[in-house]
């Protein structure tokens, strides 16, 4: 009996500690989308380059899309956009798309001039409707959908050449060997 | 005699339940305020969408609007916000196995807590 009595509370704290410590790793900011691995919801857009040209979710077919939540107003976006340029230029054949998130046309093109565009068009998400669908709460966040159009990665805030190295450009690597 | 009215009047009063304002009339916007007040606000993340002044609460709220509106139930406008978001918008997570230790872990330690104090009785007794 005595031994139980000592035995139990320390298995209690360690669970305890366990617990706390698996919590203390988590990003909360990280949320775990439920869209992975699913069909990247349908869209219809007009891009920032062109108000009258509508671009839907048939671009992803047959081609590896890095896509982009950006806005005019992001610090992150800003700061991160020289990288994702040199990042874009070391793998060739992937599709790198803008999703400019509730911006003003205007704001956006001019910050593109400004800071560089790597993207093959940036689709223009006045309302927010998109993203809405992609489940985006913030600029930037980054989405990779293969070939079949289903999302297969998503991370939230700056790109860091970590996540590039160990994460993404594996990832486009081995989605690019797929055959469609 | 006088003390002991006044002192029961006061002591007394506690023991009303206490006066609310509930929410009466327009059944959706009844729903609209249940929801938004249960619902998270994924960029202010300890904030609900009804507490919150952030851009993308307020986009959904209005979507909430619009949902309720077209005629959905409170189950489809959160079963929607879950495929979108995750459970984590929910500020009551359903019940199912990656969340029974939240809802169960009380249930858990007042056991134990129980087993404990008898225990440490019965052992006095000794």
């Amino acid at each position: 009996m005595r031994k139980l009595s000592t035995i139990l509370p320390l298995a209690f704290i360690l669970g305890l500690i366990f617990f706390f410590a698996r919590g203390l790793d988590l990003d909360p900011k990280a949320l775990n989308s439920p869209l992975m691995n699913k069909r990247a919801p349908n869209f219809r857009l007009a891009t920032v380059e062109n108000s009258t040209e509508y671009v839907g979710s048939e671009i992803f077919k047959g081609k590896v899309t890095v896509l982009k939540v950006w806005t005019s107003s992001c610090w992150i976006c800003q700061q991160e956009q020289a990288f994702m340029i040199e990042a874009a230029k070391t793998i060739a054949d992937v599709q790198w798309l803008g999703l400019n998130y509730k911006d003003e046309a205007l704001l956006a093109k001019n910050w593109l001039a400004d800071f560089g565009n790597p993207y093959q068009a940036n689709l223009h998400d006045v309302k927010g409707q998109m993203g809405l669908d992609y489940g985006v709460y913030g600029s930037p966040e980054t989405f990779i959908i293969d070939k079949q159009g289903f999302l297969r990665y998503k991370t939230v805030g700056a790109l860091t050449v970590e996540k590039w190295q160990q994460e993404i450009r594996p990832l486009l690597i081995e989605l690019m060997d797929k055959q469609p | 005699m006088k003390l002991f009215l006044i002192f029961s009047t006061i002591f007394l009063s506690f023991l009303t339940s206490p006066l609310w304002a509930e929410e009466c009339g327009d059944p959706g916007h009844v729903l609209y305020l249940k929801l938004s007040k249960e619902l998270r606000c994924t960029v202010c993340q300890n904030q609900t969408l009804y507490d919150s002044g952030a851009a993308l609460a307020q986009d959904v709220k209005t979507l909430i609007q619009t949902k309720i509106a077209s005629g959905q139930n409170e189950d489809e406008i959160k079963k929607f916000l879950v495929e979108r978001y995750g459970d984590f918008i929910l500020y009551r997570p359903e019940f199912k196995l990656a969340t029974s230790l939240l809802w169960g872990g009380p249930l858990l330690l007042l056991a134990l807590g129980i087993f404990g104090v008898l225990s440490v009785v019965r052992r006095s007794k000794e």
